[in-house]
């Protein structure tokens, strides 16, 4: 599929732009619309027995009171959530391996994982609170982590190297925190931690929806207009350097933005694994290798959440699984075989 | 150390000479993480520099933790919460009797210790081969998905009903091979051969799958999950003197493999040319390099559980004491990561009693900001 | 708590909120049940075995599936606000849509919607579990069984009590070995203290006070050298103390605690995580280990 394009990237550049953006259109609506889909579907599926009338009737507004509660109380805001935080991580680890130029590079990279797990659980298990208060502990602790990171990294320039080193430093003293808090918890409490520490959507309601939306909401703008720069940063720093002037500043911009979406989606939703990772790696490849744009990965995102959601579900009914327990599952395969599959990326991956 | 070197003097080749003149390495320090654009230009011709870190101080690091290693054994040996002098823990050890203080010697403090010295020697050195395999710095021993395929193995071992835990050792070290075998070959499909990125992906990609599962196993089954958690995090309190002695030859092969390819990682530190130019023997040496990360790593994640911390930093904790030559990171990561393990869990029994804190914790807690320290004060020496 | 006519559809989660259900002889109001540690008592045995059973704690709608007009909880987790996982919401917006809801007074939170963590365990005495059971009793209707209840347990601890006063007390440690090679140890404000205090013993571990759940190392153990050791076994809905023994062979053959006196006298017994929570099972527990700590005195 990729060899018609390679070609044409050497013969007429312009036609090829244009060919890409076609093909990156298409993937990006493809995608969004198995997301929605995806979505509706889980609106009317579930433990609480409801058919396909039932459910429109409820969202028209009729149905009984319990009926309400089930459809658009629960699964409603479950489901939003789901598809701002697939995207919301998906940019923000497209916008990440980018910048780090390192496909291993995602959002707990820079702390963000650790430190909104660290917050949570220290609201969880020391504070004994939950609800908005959860959310903002994780919030919290994910952003001063983030920033801690970048600021004790940001020696005479933003090194990205030295920002991952530090990152793993930073990480591993918190997830050891993080283990402690854990074997010193109660048992039952471990069961309600393990849940949040896996990622999960359960127990949404109009504060998760509204966290993940205001994050997009703010981001998609900046990145409208710093998009670019991601283009001019991939040739390295010496080159990014004298094409735009002060990398460090577009840097820091580009990363607090990707910090800033992430760190809301894991608020929302708890650290749901392996998204921000490999949803940029599925689009690229299916984009034939070339660097992606930030709409499709988010679309993957998404449809993986979605996706992953969905199954935890229903997968061991009546018991349900947090998401985050689902997307490796689902997404490690794909990766997997796109990996298998392509002989190119000695080369280009 | 050198100054801040300017962006296109990060990509070189160093032929170190020492200032007594003697030649010290041969190596490289290349630019960047290998990364989506390893197709992007980018000079590769060697050219020579001054060594990182000379003979000389390379011989005093090393010294120095030998030393401090000895150190290490002996608080080790010296401080828990059953009350003795050092003298009396002395003539347990060498002529042991029947009082508490010999039980507590014997079976307790010994065992820990050598688990200490195994595990920590094997992390930093199966790191360190992983990170000259892959040029990637978040490539710990964990990558090859030895960890996670331990730890799905041991959880699968819990739920169905193995409750010794010398029979989850066993589950552990299946797994971790199994997890390795997949990745590496995974990796090996295409053009290329087992190139670093799809190393490092299909490894990621496998643990996040095989951590999903381990999730889920744990979820369904809330007493697997109250044991799970114990053996998640890491312990020296785990294994005893039977498991170590069985363990033992593992160890021994892995060391030497990994001391078989030091040099040759030299080499692949260069770059991706470079490391083209070893030829057919380039398959050669990523497999037995895998192999030995396997046994390393492995055996350490038998020995206790999943640490991930250790092996990751040690390896650039020795780089930013004596530089980039492996056959010299090798030996001083198998010094330091003992050294780190017994610290910790020397300061785990002693923090918080009479409870302990479990060394997998310590690590992360004590190592990390030493590590911070040296990453902000020292020149990184890039993979 | 609630109002209106007695509860006809009650879902209990965690074993404390079902064995009492089964002990007020609601068990045929039973809509659904979730959660159990260990086997119920065998005298509720068969009324549990016709009830539905969930082994991990439903979700909003699962719970809403089972059309519950009352939810019984014995733990506060399962009504924490949004965004906790074990959660089914907070109890008023269970109110919301019809639902009462009640959390066993060991166990009752100051406030709506917090966590486990939010509750104090070192006021619980066997005093709480019997104000429940009145409570509750009068709830549903059913205050004759409630008093029975009461004066059964009432007097089965008296009696030990009786058979136990002025006898040497050992000390005694709840022990759980860890994967990790720690040892679980249940602390001075964990029920299981209580539990041992009323049968007779003291506990090894009874000046900590900092959690109920305490990891010690081999070398802390020895110091203490409690004479009797009893196993944590969990967590499983067919588990008895029979399943226990893999526990007990562990501590009885860890080199490490070979010198401890309760591993020399072989005084290591099987006992559940379920023994030692704060319920009706509290009577039986008092038994066990009264008949295990002065077998010459209690039969």
């Amino acid at each position: 599929m990729t060899a018609k394009d390679t070609v044409a990237v050497r013969v007429a550049r312009g036609a090829v732009v244009f060919r890409l953006q076609r093909r990156s259109a298409l993937l990006t609506s493809m995608l969004w619309l198995c997301a929605l889909t995806l979505a509706v579907a889980a609106l009317g599926l579930g433990e609480f027995d409801l058919r396909l009338a039932d459910t429109l009737r409820v969202l028209g507004g009729g149905g009984t009171l319990i009926e309400y509660d089930v459809v658009v109380r629960d699964r409603l805001p479950r489901v939003v959530t789901g598809l701002g935080v697939g995207a919301a991580f998906a940019v923000s680890g497209a916008i990440l391996q980018r910048i780090a130029a390192n496909p291993l590079v995602s959002p707990d990279v820079i702390g963000v994982n650790a430190g909104a797990s660290f917050g949570a659980l220290l609201v969880m298990t020391v504070a004994g609170g939950a609800g908005a208060s959860l959310v903002l502990g994780a919030l919290a602790g994910a952003l001063l982590t983030s920033a801690a990171i970048v600021l004790i990294a940001l020696n005479r320039g933003l090194n990205g190297y030295r920002l991952v080193l530090v990152g793993i430093g930073i990480a591993a003293m918190l997830s050891s925190a993080i283990s402690y808090l854990l074997v010193r918890a109660d048992y039952h409490q471990v069961l309600s931690a393990a849940s949040w520490l896996t990622g999960s959507l359960a127990n949404r309601g109009t504060l998760h929806v509204t966290i993940v939306l205001v994050a997009l909401a703010v981001a998609v703008p900046v990145l409208l207009v710093l998009g670019r720069h991601l283009r001019i940063l991939e040739l390295g720093d010496d080159l990014a350097r004298t094409l735009s002037g002060g990398t460090t500043r577009v840097r820091l911009a580009l990363i607090t933005t990707a910090v800033v979406l992430a760190a809301m989606a894991t608020a929302a939703a708890g650290p749901i694994g392996f998204i921000a990772l490999v949803a940029p790696q599925i689009t690229r490849r299916l984009l034939a290798g070339r660097p992606v744009t930030l709409g499709p990965a988010a679309a993957a995102g998404a449809l993986l959440v979605t996706g992953a959601d969905l199954v935890a579900r229903l997968l061991f009914a009546p018991t349900e699984l947090p998401v985050g327990a689902v997307t490796g599952v689902l997404g490690a395969p794909v990766l997997l075989y796109l990996l298998a599959r392509a002989n190119r990326i000695g080369h280009t991956g | 150390m050198n100054k801040r070197s300017s962006p296109t003097e990060r990509i070189r080749v160093a032929v170190g000479v020492s200032s007594a003149g003697e030649r010290a390495s041969t190596t490289a320090d290349v630019a960047g993480i290998p990364s989506q654009r390893a197709a992007s230009p980018r000079p590769q011709a060697p050219r020579p520099r001054e060594g990182r870190a000379g003979w000389r101080s390379t011989v005093v690091w090393t010294a120095s933790a030998v030393a401090l290693l000895a150190v290490a054994c002996a608080l080790s040996l010296v401080v828990g919460s059953y009350p003795a002098s050092p003298a009396r823990v002395l003539s347990a050890v060498l002529s042991p009797g029947q009082a508490d203080v010999d039980t507590i010697v014997w079976h307790v403090r010994i065992p820990r210790t050598v688990s200490g010295l195994l595990a920590g020697s094997a992390l930093g050195v199966a790191g360190a081969v992983m990170q000259g395999l892959t040029r990637n710095p978040l490539a710990g021993p964990g990558i090859l998905g030895v960890n996670a395929g331990a730890s799905l193995a041991v959880v699968t071992a819990i739920a169905l009903g193995v409750t010794t835990a010398g029979g989850h050792l066993w589950f552990a070290f299946a797994g971790a091979g199994a997890a390795a075998l997949f990745v590496y070959v995974l990796g090996s499909l295409g053009r290329g051969g087992a190139t670093p990125v799809k190393l490092a992906l299909a490894g990621a990609a496998l643990t996040a799958m095989v951590g999903s599962m381990t999730t889920i196993v744990t979820l369904l089954d809330a007493a697997t999950l109250d044991e799970y958690r114990f053996w998640a995090v890491g312990s020296l309190t785990r294994a005893g003197a039977e498991v170590t002695a069985a363990v033992g030859p593992f160890l021994v092969t892995g060391f030497l493999l990994a001391l078989t390819v030091s040099g040759s990682l030299n080499t692949i530190a260069l770059g991706e040319d470079m490391a083209r130019s070893l030829g057919t023997r380039l398959v050669a040496i990523r497999v037995l390099a895998a192999v030995s990360v396997l046994l390393l790593a492995g055996t350490a994640t038998v020995i206790a559980g999943p640490i991930a911390f250790v092996g990751l930093a040690v390896p650039h904790i020795a780089r930013l004491l004596i530089g980039p030559d492996y056959r010299w990171i090798m030996p001083l990561s198998a010094l330091l990561g003992p050294i780190l393990l017994l610290l910790a869990d020397v300061a785990g029994r002693w923090l918080v009693q009479p409870e302990q804190l479990q060394v997998g914790i310590v690590t992360g807690l004590a190592g990390g900001p030493l590590f911070l320290y040296l990453v902000r004060r020292r020149k990184v020496a890039q993979l | 708590m609630a109002t209106g006519d007695p509860p006809q559809r009650i879902y209990a989660a965690y074993q404390p909120a079902i064995e009492l259900a089964h002990a007020l002889g609601v068990s045929d109001r039973l809509a659904g049940t979730a959660f159990l540690d260990a086997k119920v008592l065998p005298e509720y045995a068969d009324r549990q075995a016709d009830v539905d059973y969930l082994p991990s704690l439903p979700s909003r709608e699962a719970l809403l599936q089972a059309n519950p007009d009352f939810v019984l909880s014995g733990f506060n987790g399962f009504f924490a606000e949004q965004g906790a996982d074990s959660s089914v919401g907070t109890r008023a917006s269970l109110r919301e849509v019809g639902v009462q809801s009640w959390i066993l007074s060991p166990l009752c939170p100051s406030e709506d919607g917090l966590t486990d963590q939010s509750i104090d365990p070192a006021t619980v005495k066997v005093e709480n579990i019997y104000r429940d059971l009145r409570d509750l009793g009068a709830l549903f209707g059913v205050e004759d069984n409630a008093e029975a209840v009461i004066s059964d347990m009432r007097e089965r601890i008296a009696t030990v009590e009786k058979q136990v006063a002025g006898v040497d007390r050992p000390s005694v440690a709840i022990v759980s070995p860890n994967e990790d090679g720690t040892y679980g140890v249940a602390s001075g404000i964990d029920f299981g203290s209580h539990i041992i205090e009323r049968a007779g013993g003291t506990n090894a571990f009874a000046d900590l006070s900092k959690k109920r759940n305490i990891d010690v190392g081999a070398e802390e153990l020895v110091k203490r050298d409690p004479d009797v050791i009893l196993t944590d076994a969990c967590c499983d809905a067919s588990m008895t103390e029979q399943d226990a023994r893999p526990e007990v062979d562990a501590i009885l053959h860890d080199p490490a605690l070979s010198g401890l006196t309760a591993v020399e006298n072989k005084a290591v017994h099987p006992f559940l995580f379920a023994d030692r929570s704060a319920g009706v099972r509290a009577a039986h527990s008092v038994e066990l280990v009264a008949s295990v700590l002065h077998p010459d005195r209690v039969g």
